[in-house]
């Protein structure tokens, strides 16, 4: 926006000084040059520099007609509409005014007049971005001394009209350059984006409506009414209209000032095979035929013409007719659900053609948007999601108020979720206010604290909250989603919910929620708490989910008051069966939450279907899955079937880019919780990486290459994908057109033979789970528990991740035997050895060997009981031998974990050192889960983590990797597209993008040219220079 | 301990050390550490070479009435219990 000198206003007046001083920043005045004059349009009533005097209607009842309401971009919704009423009722008794009788007695009338008016003066003079201007008063923009005189000849003549005072304040500053010729806006608050005479702001804002007047008026015009009509009076008459398809039901359209003026319309919800939803059809009267949302458009848009002849969007551009997009409303019917919509209707008219051709590529390229079949591209349907590309298309329009709500609405519910994250809205959630835990707590130091819940948990508790506890919750491990969790179930229950909660976790984790209940509550709460409990493993909560029953009861989702997810990354697949249970069981209150993030876009859409009870996998979701796979297609780069990253902005037409990528991050804002470590409290221990790379001997490689030979070109193929995105050229700028892809990245082979690469992957994977490299990391272990002992430390114990079942019992042995006398723990699914010196131990303290599942408890010599020897079910058995037998066992310095059982859940904070012995996962994710089995919360050692990788002792290129070296790719291919979307997503203000592009009946100064002249619009550019100038003035 | 003995060796060496109990904490704090068992490893010993001869410490510490050495690389007081 530029800023020039204004003239001084020293001479106008009191009143013109309030004006000014609002308009000027810093000692100067901002002028927007709104419009370009023309001798026609300067022949229509002017508007100038106006202070209205007062509304004394002693000296004019008569001015309401002369009056008009400024809008700004800084009124708000509820201003406006409070305006709207208030001058809708002036008006009104301004009609039964001057239809009285002559010599009635309107002394009442009169008062009650002056007391409307003197609230809607006063509220315009709140400085809320609404003014009230004049429609013959003006003032030119001039050289100082001659707008002193202009000005105080307009002050003359207003003390000549007999305005006895200056009351109001503010007032909207329109001038016209004398000199150029150019209408300026001054701009006190905010761009001007409605300019209409009072009675017709009245109308349009009011709180009633005239709508059905004008349809009063549409339905004697045949030719509207036949152009509306879709269905012929046989076509009505067949089979689908007379189905019954739910009730008929009786519309009205809305506002009609009197009876004579309703009309109300029988109507069906009805769907062409064509369509992709369904719409009201009204099935009798003069509208028999035609959709409900089409009358109620056309009497909006015959509405809105006359807007639009009224206001300065027809001066702006007077070649034009007064046709121009307009924003609606629309009901329709999408599985099963009334939603309402929001409608562009783009002229038809040749003018209009470019916008028309952009907003069809639109709809095919954005979900929400739809084009209206048979609609010739003139109509659109979609979500006020999508009102800013709609808008980016089509910056001038028109918009009903109805669409304006909405999309405020929109608006509003997003900036909701800001809001509960305040600092005084998170006071409800902290321990104290909600109740029952435990004075304190060990921090990760070893020192006693009062215990509290952490920002992250009390703002994940905020969200969990506002969407009627349900949602989708990733936390970096360690941050306490457990406790998150029970403390959501606390809060359920202290709101009156009597029903067990669900909590469904992967086996072998059934005894966490329990643990921390009473780890973290009085032992009076907790009691409580565990007895609304109910845990399930995944594969009996599938199995229930199935059978529709459990130990012979129905299993039905009522029977429970709300259902938690535990880390459920492993069932974000909704094509797998536990993804499948969790679609399928839909509980209106669901809570998911893992630790390993899933920014894949189809388990983000899986998880928020899961969320908000959407069976993705249903025959009616059909419409939903097309919906999300074209969603997938407009944001994401896929090579094969990989998801690689996010493609940002795509060309609609030439010049005109559409980026849906906001959009996105939004959207992943609104529905998914998400924190990582780098966001806690508490910071995280330093964590050390140690490579342990191991040369392959000249014949184990052979053997490996041989072995490698069927997968070697898929695997060069993935690491090109990968690493260089399928680029021939990775290093080189793509600078124009489609980028070079390898012939690997093209190749459909690649795809088939990832397919079939299991079986061999598994081969190598086995191939390298050798002794040798057993062998070399328990010499590593030894070393590093020298270093701690030079260190002054006790010795770090280790945990150690394989996905080979068998080599776990194999690590265990083999460390046993590398550092001798100390016990070593082989952590299977179904049982847990101990190893001492080469050997598997048949006890260990009280315990017999091997661990298995059953119940135990600390001592087991003692009787069970409620407090110091609590009894564990049999289903905890893993989490109390790891916790309480292994953890509390110094002698204890390895602990083998087989990965897929032990990866997540499982807090081992007593172990300092985290060895990868394989790879042997896709996900980058699970590596990290396996580390944060250590590396989390009350970790009070630094923690090293070590890989062992086998290498080529003889690379033939730099392609020639080990499957070790592809996965590490692989892992970094994770991290990139977590970093675009969840972490992304975190920068994003709800709602921001929205709010800027809301909808109004006015002209965006701002918007760039280019777009406007696309649009035939007319336009001056946010700047006053003589460019633009001159162009506006080209404009025919 | 500069090559590996057989364990009769080490019995007559810790027997010996009996006469000055402070010259048995010594040896005893400087074999049960991880450095000693990694030069032990490093020299060919077994896991079972270096348990026994930890297990003589302790069973010679459980024998005297003595408390062993704290720390370490294993408790001695653990192992002197074990069957």
């Amino acid at each position: 926006m530029a800023l020039i000198k204004f003239p001084a206003f020293g001479t106008i007046g009191a009143t013109l000084h309030t004006a000014v001083e609002h308009a000027k920043p810093a000692g100067e005045a901002s002028v927007i040059p709104a419009w370009a004059p023309k001798a026609e349009a300067l022949a229509r009533p002017t508007r100038g520099l106006e202070a209205l005097a007062s509304l004394d209607l002693g000296v004019g009842l008569s001015d309401i007609n002369e009056m008009r309401i400024v809008l700004t971009d800084a009124a708000k919704p509820a201003t406006i509409e409070r305006v709207g009423q208030e001058t809708h009722r002036l008006v009104r008794l301004y009609k039964e005014l001057t239809d009285a009788q002559p010599g009635a007695d309107t002394t009442q009338l009169e008062e009650e007049m002056r007391k409307v008016a003197k609230g809607l003066t006063s509220r315009l003079a709140g400085q809320k971005g609404v003014f009230l201007s004049k429609n013959d008063a003006r003032v030119d923009l001039v050289a100082p001394e001659t707008a002193a005189k202009q000005a105080g000849a307009v002050a003359d003549d207003a003390q000549g009209a007999g305005r006895r005072s200056a009351k109001v304040a503010t007032a909207a500053a329109v001038a016209v350059d004398p000199i150029t010729g150019e209408r300026v806006v001054l701009q006190p608050m905010g761009r001007v984006v409605e300019d209409l005479p009072l009675t017709r702001f009245a109308e349009l804002h009011g709180e009633r409506s005239n709508r059905g007047a004008e349809a009063k008026i549409l339905a004697t015009d045949k030719a509207a009414v036949q152009s509306m009509r879709t269905l012929s009076d046989a076509e009505l008459d067949k089979a689908d209209l007379r189905k019954p398809d739910g009730p008929i039901e009786y519309v009205t359209l809305t506002g009609a000032d009197g009876t004579d003026q309703t009309f109300t319309y029988p109507t069906r919800w009805f769907k062409k095979p064509s369509d992709l939803f369904a719409r009201r059809m009204v099935i009798e009267g003069p509208f028999r035929g035609s959709y409900l949302d089409d009358v109620a458009s056309k009497v909006d848009e015959a509405s809105l013409s006359k807007a639009t002849q009224e206001s300065r969007l027809l001066w702006l551009s007077p070649k034009k007719s007064n046709v121009q997009p307009v924003i609606s409303t629309v009901q329709v019917r999408e599985a099963g659900e009334v939603k309402t919509k929001l409608r562009v209707r783009i002229p038809s008219t040749p003018d209009w053609t470019a916008v028309r051709q952009s907003q069809a590529q639109l709809a095919k390229a954005l979900p929400d948007v739809k084009q209206i079949d048979d609609s010739k591209s003139t109509m659109f349907v979609f979500d006020p999601t999508n009102f800013a590309f709609i808008k980016k298309v089509a910056p001038a329009f028109a918009s009903t108020k109805e669409a304006q709500l909405l999309v405020d609405g929109h608006v509003d519910e997003l900036l909701k979720f800001e809001k509960a994250l305040t600092p005084e809205a998170l006071r409800k959630f902290s321990a104290r206010a909600i109740g029952g835990f435990r004075e304190t707590t060990v921090d990760n130091q070893g020192r006693i604290q009062p215990f509290e819940l952490s920002s992250i948990q009390r703002s994940t508790l905020a969200r969990l909250e506002m969407d009627g506890w349900r949602g989708a919750v990733t936390l970096g491990t360690g941050m306490g989603k457990t406790l998150v969790g029970i403390t959501a179930m606390e809060m359920m229950a202290k709101g009156g919910e009597k029903r067990p909660f669900l909590v469904v976790v992967p086996d072998g984790l059934e005894g966490n929620f329990p643990a921390e209940i009473y780890a973290k509550r009085t032992p009076e709460t907790a009691q409580r708490l565990a007895d609304q409990l109910k845990v399930m493993t995944y594969t009996e909560f599938r199995r229930a989910v199935k059978k529709g029953e459990l130990d012979g009861q129905p299993f039905d989702k009522s029977t429970f008051g709300a259902v938690i997810y535990d880390e459920v990354h492993i069932a974000t697949d909704r094509r797998t069966a536990n993804g499948a249970a969790i679609l399928k069981f839909g509980h209106e209150h669901t809570i998911e939450m893992t630790g390993t993030p899933q920014p894949e876009p189809e388990r983000l859409q899986a998880m928020d279907a899961g969320v908000r009870g959407l069976d993705l996998n249903s025959p009616e979701a059909k419409a939903d899955r097309r919906k999300a796979r074209k969603w997938r297609e407009l944001l994401f780069t896929e090579v094969n079937g990989v998801t690689t990253g996010v493609k940002g902005p795509f060309e609609l037409r030439r010049g005109l880019k559409i980026d849906p990528t906001r959009d996105m991050l939004e959207w992943i804002r609104s529905r998914f919780i998400y924190a990582d470590n780098l966001k806690d409290d508490v910071a995280l221990p330093k964590r050390t990486d140690v490579h342990l790379t191991l040369p392959m001997s000249t014949v184990f490689e052979d053997t490996y290459r041989k072995l490698a030979v069927p997968v070697k070109t898929a695997l060069e193929g993935l690491v090109s994908i990968y690493r260089d995105q399928g680029l021939a050229n990775p290093t080189e700028p793509v600078t124009s057109g489609r980028p070079k892809l390898t012939p690997q990245a093209r190749d459909e082979r690649v795809r088939e033979v990832r397919k079939s690469l299991k079986t061999p992957i598994a081969e190598l994977s086995k191939l390298t789970n050798t002794e040798e490299k057993l062998t070399q990391v328990g010499k590593a272990l030894l070393e590093k528990m020298h270093e701690d002992e030079v260190g002054g430390l006790p010795a770090s114990r280790s945990l150690l991740f394989t996905d080979d079942p068998k080599y776990v019992q194999e690590s265990a042995r083999v460390m046993s035997l590398r550092i001798p006398g100390k016990l070593h723990a082989a952590c299977m699914g179904d049982r847990i050895d101990v190893y001492q010196n080469g050997e598997k131990l048949s006890s260990l303290g009280p315990y017999k060997l091997p661990f298995k599942e059953k119940a135990y408890r600390p001592d087991p010599s003692m009787p069970a009981n409620s407090t110091t020897n609590r009894e564990v079910p049999a289903d905890q058995w893993r989490t109390f031998v790891l916790n309480n037998v292994l953890g509390q066992h110094p002698e204890v310095s390895t602990t083998t974990l087989f990965g897929p059982t032990y990866q997540t859940g499982q807090n081992l904070q007593w172990a300092s050192t985290v060895v990868h012995l394989d790879r042997d996962t896709w996900s980058d994710f699970n590596m990290r889960q396996r580390e944060a089995r250590s590396l989390r919360r009350g970790q009070t050692r630094p923690v090293t983590v070590m890989h062992a990788d086998y290498t080529f002792a003889k690379p033939q290129s730099t392609l020639d990797r080990t499957l070790d070296q592809v996965r590490e790719l692989q892992a970094k291919n994770d991290r990139g597209l977590l970093q675009q979307t969840l972490v992304a997503a975190q920068d994003i203000k709800l709602g921001e993008g929205l709010k800027r592009a809301r909808p109004s009946t006015a002209f965006d100064v701002n918007a760039p040219l280019p777009a406007q002249n696309d649009l035939g619009s007319f336009a001056l550019g946010a700047s006053p220079t003589p460019a633009n100038v001159g162009q506006a003035r080209a404009m025919p | 301990m500069s090559e590996l003995k057989p364990l009769s060796e080490w019995k007559s060496f810790i027997k010996e050390l009996e006469a000055d109990p402070a010259e048995l904490y010594a040896a005893a704090e400087a074999a049960n550490s991880a450095q000693w068992v990694h030069t032990m490893m490093e020299r060919g010993a077994t896991a079972h070479d270096v348990q026994a001869v930890l297990e003589l410490f302790a069973q010679r510490f459980k024998a005297l009435g003595f408390v062993p050495p704290a720390g370490g690389y294993v408790d001695l007081g653990w192992l002197a219990e074990k069957p």
